[in-house]
């Protein structure tokens, strides 16, 4: 009798445990920032801006939905509605890369037009820019 | 100068070659709701780009669909790989024309009703579509906004017999757009 109760006792834990990890894994929170993640590609803005202007197909293959770095100079800094930063950087051409900021990166940044830096953020593809979100100055 | 011309060259690949000045913005908001009695799932994107002619009223709209964020991950990555297939179709474009724009500028303030007619791309499929929206001028600044719904069906959007009852096949969509002048 004993022995069947904490068999029932562990099935009952094991299974209350099992199922909190599914529900947990079902509603976990989109992830906010790339800060944490490693960078897949690491290449300068301008560099980026001519491989989607020559091939956009053959650049959505190599960037798309991934974490990379991108080095350049700002062009301008500006804020969204929800208040994240936008840093753009100049691509040598028309179009620009775009860096979405996560919310604890637009905190803390201190960016000026001319200044050089290091992005990293998902590549989300190209409209008039490349368009990076989840951004974080590396 | 380089810049002009390769933005002059742009604008002609978008078919928006006509001289004046074009509206901009790389900031335009898209939202999109759908409603079941099961779940709501609604996702928003503020890294839509536009451009509108005002002396021709033709307007082409971008939206990245990468570029949507919903507030699980789960319901994102559902998103991207089983509806929106985002790898193979990245983006859903919007080329037309804003009828009762013709021969404005844009530079006086009110608020002008148009009708948004052209063809919609949603996941590879094409849709010819007519619907009302309006722009307002305010101290200068152009704004515009447009609801709308999409049936999933027509853009060949498939979902899984197993959650039929978690997703909308009309799903309410929300485009707003403020936009600047660039010569």
């Amino acid at each position: 009798m004993f022995k069947n109760k904490k068999l029932l006792a562990t099935i009952v834990v094991g299974g209350l445990l099992v199922a909190g990890l599914i529900i947990a894994y079902l509603f976990r929170p989109e992830k906010e920032c790339v800060c944490n993640e490693k960078s897949q590609v690491e290449l300068s803005a301008s560099d980026l801006i001519s491989q989607y202007e020559t091939d956009e197909n053959q650049s959505n293959g190599a960037f798309l939905g991934k974490v990379i770095t991108v080095s350049g100079t700002v062009n301008s800094v500006k804020n969204d509605e929800k208040g994240n930063a936008i840093v753009e950087l100049d691509g040598g051409s028309i179009g620009m890369v775009s860096c979405t900021l996560c919310k604890k990166e637009s905190a803390k940044v201190e960016l000026a037009a001319g200044s050089n830096v290091r992005i990293k953020g998902e590549c989300v593809g190209y409209t008039i820019d490349v368009v990076l979100v989840k951004c974080c100055i590396e | 100068m380089k810049i002009k011309l390769l933005f002059l060259a742009f604008l002609f690949v978008l078919g928006l070659n006509s001289y004046g000045a074009k509206y901009i913005t790389k900031t335009g908001y898209a939202y999109f709701k759908s409603h079941t009695d099961a779940i709501d799932i609604d996702g928003s994107n503020r890294n839509v780009a536009a451009i509108i002619d005002p002396a021709t009223g033709e307007i082409v709209v971008i939206v990245l669909i990468k570029a949507f964020d919903l507030p699980l991950a789960t319901a994102k990555e559902h998103f991207n790989e089983t509806y929106m297939e985002s790898d193979k179709f990245p983006k859903a474009t919007f080329k037309g024309k804003l009828t009762g724009l013709e021969g404005k500028t844009l530079a006086v303030d009110g608020e002008y009703p148009v009708t948004a007619e052209g063809t919609l791309t949603i996941h590879g499929k094409n849709q010819e579509i007519k619907q009302k929206a309006t722009m307002k001028v305010k101290n200068g600044e152009v704004s515009g906004s447009c609801k709308f719904q999409v049936n999933i069906n027509d853009y060949g959007i498939v979902v899984p017999a197993d959650v039929k009852n978690r997703v909308a096949q009309v799903v309410d969509v929300v485009v707003e757009l403020s936009v600047k002048p660039q010569e």
